[in-house]
């Protein structure tokens, strides 16, 4: 690295305490709620995301699990700007890029970019491969003459696998592991830095599944990409991710580096769903099970979120929400239990 | 006597401008009791092989040639009306979706008490009680007040569970299980996967698993087939094909798993992707992806044939055995 500053660099992605709720009852009428023989104003929300702070650094990839209505794919939109958080900071590359207009933006969505699960929906279907990857190009780079936009393309192409003969059809020619390809293509051709990807795979088949996760760590290695990358399976976790953050209910109640989470796995949610992952071990292994369903991100409870389906909760968790606290290998857990060394 | 013996089952789709073979001469058997997973991708015929078991083929889709025994019974020659009291008597199906199977606008009590009632004579009052039971069964809380509830108004996992429940109903002899786990999240599902394994073992109820998640497959099922292209690769003990793969397929699947992989170095991808059913290759439809293929693998299709405790349909397996058989002979 050329940077001989004194001055640590700011870490490429920061997330300082970042909440994001949406309003359930749009319409004045749907706020109206009679509580107490009184009518009442009243605004019901969803929160999505509660209080969470991350950091991706350089040459990371940071991957953010949880099952569906963690909050992982907003965690993601908030990240590209897709969405405002309600409240707290994003920051890139050191400065705030949350409140700032869409202008403003556009240099910025040139080091970013997003890959979305399916594939199928990210595609313009009456664009042309070739009008698909050149407009991105086109776009951040106006001044840049048809034949090299052509060239960077071309590029690109070779580079991830897309056949150059593909330039003329459309996507409804491709399967969907083809598709995928040309996404992650269309998202490179502007040499990002940085590359959001929400359940790249969840749509693919097991060998396709491999064949994308491989361009993927190739694209890592060779371009240096940093990568947030949000997925359900674990498997794909600990082979792709350098650290993890688990999501529950909109809350990061885990974050340690890949090997140290799955070696050694702290808060209890963790532990249930890394012991509940089907293994081609001889038997059923004995998954922690847990009580009762994810609550709904409407009300949430009013301690730790994991309370209600926890086998160490107690009173303290029942009323006071638990802090991320380090731990001696490194990793962040925000658990009472674990904290007061209630779990083994 | 095993309960479904199926052989050389074709399913052919008429399509506008030709016919395509979805499944080319299926043939396994399962006994009583017995669970079975049938693994592949998408594609693979798998489904098919669900729907054409149950007749439940729609059209363009249909039966080409091959036998169904059911019981001692081949039902591919039976009428609908048979068909209709087979279906979700003895052989019950649950799909992927819970929202596609059950109705919306009824309750779930409504639902259960309707389909005992379709098939027994059975009061009111005596379905409810079944229904109750069958609820209790599958573990899941304040049952009676589940009978009152519509779908929407319950969990993904908590659907499933209920039909479980409803495939349960009526006491079948065979579940046939289209990935069942698939739409739901790891937590639900190893609980759905424990309560559908405890289930099967209690009432001595047969299996069929369709599923792409060998992991599932590993957990639940005795035997696996494995199928490529509308065909059955290789068939055998399913910890013998999970521990000890021999069709290039199989291998490629097991190995292009993330976990068979030190983290960070690149997974063993099959090349490639399967043909779709227009345009299926000459000689073994895997040997375009195949590693070992030869030219004798492009022009011949290979046969399915016992090699060791596995079926398997591979002309580089059957070279390898009869190099084997030849050294001992000598």
């Amino acid at each position: 690295m050329k940077d001989t500053t004194t001055a640590p660099e700011p870490p490429l992605l920061e997330l300082r305490c970042v909440e994001k709720r949406f309003a359930l009852d749009q319409s004045l009428l749907e706020r109206l709620r009679f509580r107490d023989g009184r009518l009442r104003m009243d605004r019901r929300e969803v929160h999505a995301v509660n209080n969470v702070s991350l950091t991706v650094n350089r040459g990371e990839a940071l991957c953010v699990v949880g099952e569906t209505g963690c909050g992982k794919s907003t965690v993601a939109r908030l990240v590209a700007g897709l969405l405002a958080p309600s409240a707290g900071e994003v920051r890139y590359a050191g400065a705030r890029i949350d409140n700032q207009s869409r202008r403003d933006l556009a240099p910025l969505r040139r080091r970013m970019q997003m890959i979305f699960q399916n594939p199928y929906a990210s595609l313009n279907p009456r664009m042309t491969i070739a009008q698909a990857l050149e407009e991105p190009v086109r776009y951040h780079n106006p001044d840049l003459a048809p034949v090299d936009v052509r060239a960077k393309v071309l590029e690109v192409m070779q580079a991830v696998g897309v056949d150059p003969s593909w330039r003329d059809r459309y996507p409804h020619e491709f399967s969907g592991g083809q598709r995928q390809r040309i996404a992650i293509a269309r998202a490179l051709t502007v040499d990002p830095e940085f590359i959001i990807a929400d359940e790249p795979l969840a749509a693919l088949d097991v060998s396709i599944q491999a064949q994308v996760l491989n361009l993927m760590l190739e694209a890592k290695v060779a371009r240096g990409l940093t990568y947030l990358f949000i997925t359900h399976d674990l498997s794909v976790v600990q082979h792709f991710g350098t650290r993890v953050a688990v999501l529950y209910l909109g809350t990061v109640c885990e974050l340690a580096d890949t090997a140290t989470l799955f070696a050694a796995p702290k808060h209890p949610y963790t532990r249930a769903l890394l012991s509940a992952v089907p293994q081609m071990r001889d038997g059923m292994p004995d998954h922690i099970r847990l009580k009762g369903e994810i609550p709904t991100p409407i009300t949430l409870p009013k301690g730790c979120p994991f309370e209600t389906r926890c086998a160490y909760a107690d009173q303290r968790c029942r009323v006071e929400k638990p802090r991320p606290q380090q731990q001696r290998d490194g990793s962040l857990v925000a658990c009472h239990a674990v904290e007061e060394g209630r779990v083994d | 006597m095993s309960l479904l013996s199926v052989r050389d089952l074709t399913v052919k789709f008429a399509m506008r401008s030709q016919t395509v073979t979805a499944l080319h001469q299926i043939s396994f058997d399962l006994a009583r009791g017995e669970r079975l997973g049938i693994v592949g991708e998408s594609g693979a015929g798998k489904s098919i092989t669900g729907f054409a078991l149950m007749k439940l083929l729609s059209a363009p889709g249909y039966i080409d040639s091959g036998t169904i025994q059911f019981d001692g019974t081949d039902i591919t020659q039976a009428p609908e009306a048979q068909m209709r009291r087979i279906r979700g008597n003895r052989i019950a199906m649950v799909f992927q979706d819970p929202m596609v199977t059950l109705n919306p606008v009824l309750t779930i009590g409504q639902q259960m008490v309707e389909t005992l009632r379709a098939h027994r004579k059975l009061s009111r009052r005596d379905a409810q009680e079944i229904a109750l039971t069958k609820l209790r069964e599958v573990q899941i809380a304040a049952p009676e007040l589940r009978l009152k509830q519509y779908p929407h108004e319950l969990s993904g996992g908590m659907r499933q569970r209920i039909i479980i429940a409803m495939a349960l109903l009526l006491d079948p002899d065979l579940i046939i299980a289209d990935e069942p786990t698939t739409a739901l999240d790891v937590t639900i599902q190893a609980d759905i996967m424990e309560l559908l394994l405890k289930l099967c073992q209690a009432n001595k109820v047969g299996l069929i698993l369709i599923t792409h998640d060998l992991g599932v497959v590993s957990q639940l099922t005795e035997r696996t087939l494995v199928m490529y292209a509308g065909r059955i690769v290789e068939a055998g003990k399913t910890r013998e094909i999970i521990n000890d793969p021999q069709h290039p397929y199989t291998q490629g699947l097991i190995n292009a798993l993330p976990q068979q992989t030190l983290p960070g170095q690149m997974l063993k991808q099959i090349p490639g992707a399967m043909p779709v059913l227009t345009d299926i290759p000459p000689g073994c439809p895997f040997s375009p992806r195949c590693a070992f293929a030869l030219a004798e693998c492009r022009r011949l299709l290979p046969q399915i044939m016992q090699q060791g405790s596995s079926e398997v349909a591979c002309h580089e397996v059957n070279r390898l055995h009869s190099d084997l058989l030849l050294e001992e002979g000598r």
